[in-house]
């Protein structure tokens, strides 16, 4: 059977259309028909995020997750508590070198999740910054999310997500792909 | 039912015979206690080592394992033309072939002077030796040139001329004699690798440190590996030309893993990040002449055979992780795991461990919920009718719930603590944050000794 030049442009199209739509492999999101792609850069906003955030790790139960803070905040009782087991944590708890231990966690790929404050982002070269973190992530299949108070106007997070409330659902405020 | 008997396997010796009496014949059978551990070294001016190698057949063919020995000599740093391999049915045999480099079958084609090999093959009986020598010289005087001209002999006569010396060689030569007595060899327990380098070929930097300092770590983990084992604690030594008659150390560099290591580029990467920092402090006053490195400590190499189907070999991983970020960072201090503790004080019920994720406890002890959020130390509180002020933003009070009295540690010498715990709903009163959602809080109430009520403080938030 011959097939015209204008079906085989159509069927390109098409093709290249469902390319674009088919979501990346990622996590089903608690709360949302959503998922997050593996090795995205996600900001969560509001009040519900923290809580948020460990109901999608007690649901990816099979996961390790890196938590990386300049002195931490988190309260390991409580984690325990939100039926995500300890043994699955390490915490990177240093001022200094905050940067470098964010980026050997990444390298190693070790963790499906990495957890770090949206002050961690340096206020100049930002976007360079955030590219090499995302470049890092996508190699390790690593999701980094920044817990933020107000809205980051970086180009270089593909995700941002707000919880306004404990317990509730998740709106997908930015969303580059997946 | 018969219960099967196991098979018990014709003895099988390799021998290696080096040619050079320099070689840490030690260290290699060190690492030879890979394949078995039934060996044997000689030492002094033919140094060997002997594997009798019948109780690992199952593992390995003859062919297989002299590959793989092979291999394991060429990672030492040996050439082929260093050494010979050679292997027969008992020690002496073994022995007797790598000397004179011939195959077990033409034992009978070798000359009466291999007779020394076949009866003293271990260089261990000084005595014995004058014996041999006229043995030797006798049988020469008769006309026999090669060892299976000893074997027509009369062996009544042989025997009552030259005793039980002949009785023993008739055996090794028939070869089902008894079996040639040797020590099995102990490893040292001192874990000292050393380079000496050659005068012309003096080191200044950085780099080729390093460089040598990978085939010092190659061989210490090679050793370790024979011995089913890991390294742990290593102390890296750079030693200086003699100046004023004495030996001179540039530095000494210690490090001690978290984790057991087994991964000579991890081990590598820790100690380059360590000694850059010392050749950037201080310069070298004299050029390097020497290497050594030290195992200060050895750990059971458990994941031998536990990840041995784990694909994704995520626990050396993790071990590596931690040796990277111990370069930089403080282990248990600044990289750590938690595990919860049973103490009633919120900020002491955790405690910071570093260990394999699978031996991280997790226990969950039967609390009311607690908020994900701690501050320590807490932050005080200030409350004026249904409005609590914290720091400079107002918070309207919705409603108690929760409510938790936790005390003790009194033999401490602040006299202990005494809390009663609320959880309180607020909602944020500042002007610009009106509009936003409720959240919780995790508020306390001190008691102080005397029965006094102390201060409002906020300790964490939900």
């Amino acid at each position: 059977m011959k097939t015209s030049p204008e079906t085989l442009a159509e069927l390109r199209k098409k093709v290249g259309a469902i390319a674009r739509w088919a979501p990346l492999p990622g996590w089903a999101v608690p709360e949302s028909e959503l998922a997050l792609p593996r090795g995205a850069l996600v900001e969560l906003l509001g009040v519900g995020s923290l809580e948020w955030l460990f109901r999608l790790f007690r649901t990816h139960s099979e996961t390790r997750i890196a938590w990386i803070e300049s002195k931490l905040s988190l309260f390991p009782p409580a984690i325990a508590q939100r039926g995500v087991p300890l043994s699955r944590m390490l915490f990177l708890e240093t001022v200094r070198e905050r940067n470098w231990a964010l980026s050997q966690a990444l390298r190693s790929k070790l963790f499906h999740f990495a957890v770090t404050p949206v002050d961690l982002i340096p206020v100049r070269g930002t976007d360079v910054f955030l590219r090499k973190l995302q470049i890092q992530a996508e190699r390790s299949g690593t999701t980094l999310f920044f817990l933020s108070d107000t809205n980051t106007p970086s180009f270089g997070i593909s995700h941002r997500i707000r919880i306004d409330r404990e317990g509730g659902r998740p709106e997908f405020l930015k969303r580059k792909r997946g | 039912m018969k219960k099967s008997r196991p098979e018990t396997r014709a003895p099988l010796y390799f021998c290696i015979l080096f040619f050079s009496p320099e070689v840490d014949v030690g260290g290699v059978a060190e690492a030879c206690l890979r394949f078995t551990p039934d060996l044997t070294v000689r030492r002094g001016e033919r140094p060997a080592v002997f594997l009798e190698a019948s109780r690992c057949l199952s593992l390995y063919r003859p062919d297989s394992l002299e590959a793989r020995i092979r291999v394991l000599l060429r990672e030492w740093g040996l050439e082929e033309s260093d050494y010979r391999i050679a292997r027969a049915s008992s020690l002496p045999r073994a022995w007797l072939c790598a000397v004179e480099g011939i195959s077990e079958a033409m034992i009978e084609e070798a000359p009466v002077s291999a007779i020394r090999a076949l009866l003293d093959p271990l260089a261990s009986y000084a005595e014995e030796e004058r014996k041999i020598r006229i043995l030797i010289e006798t049988l020469f005087a008769l006309g026999i040139r090669r060892l299976g001209g000893i074997r027509k002999l009369p062996p009544d006569s042989a025997t009552s001329r030259f005793g039980e010396i002949y009785a023993r060689l008739l055996d090794e030569l028939r070869g089902g004699g008894e079996e040639f007595i040797w020590e099995r060899f102990r490893p040292s327990e001192k874990f000292i690798e050393r380079i000496d380098l050659d005068p012309d070929a003096v080191v200044w930097d950085l780099e080729p440190t390093l460089f040598h300092l990978k085939s010092l770590i190659d061989r210490t983990l090679r050793r370790a590996f024979g011995r089913g084992k890991s390294l742990v604690d290593l102390e890296f030594r750079i030693e200086c030309e003699r100046r004023r008659n004495r030996r001179e150390f540039f530095t000494c560099t210690r490090i001690r893993f978290t984790f057991p290591q087994s991964e000579a580029g991890v081990i590598l990467r820790s100690f380059r990040e360590k000694l850059g920092y010392e050749f950037s402090r201080k310069e070298l006053e004299a050029p390097i002449v020497a290497f050594e490195l030290e195992a200060l400590e050895l750990s059971p190499r458990h994941s031998l055979q536990s990840d041995f189907v784990d694909s994704d070999q995520s626990r050396e991983g993790f071990r590596e992780l931690i040796s990277e970020l111990g370069a930089k960072l403080d282990l248990e201090k600044e990289v750590f795991q938690v595990e919860l503790a049973p103490i009633w004080r919120p900020e002491r019920s955790w405690r910071k461990i570093l260990k394999e994720p699978s031996e991280v406890r997790s226990t969950v002890f039967p609390l009311p919920e607690r908020p994900l959020t701690l501050f320590s130390p807490p932050e005080p509180l200030r409350r004026l009718g249904r409005y609590f002020f914290h720091q400079d933003r107002r918070y309207a009070i919705e409603s108690f719930s929760q409510i938790e009295r936790l005390s003790g540690e009194w033999w401490e010498n602040d006299g202990g603590f005494t809390r009663t715990y609320y959880r309180v709903r607020v909602r944020p009163a500042t002007e610009s944050e009106e509009g936003e959602s409720h959240r919780d809080f995790w508020v306390f109430r001190e008691l102080l000794p005397g029965g006094k009520t102390g201060g409002i403080f906020l300790h964490g938030v939900y």
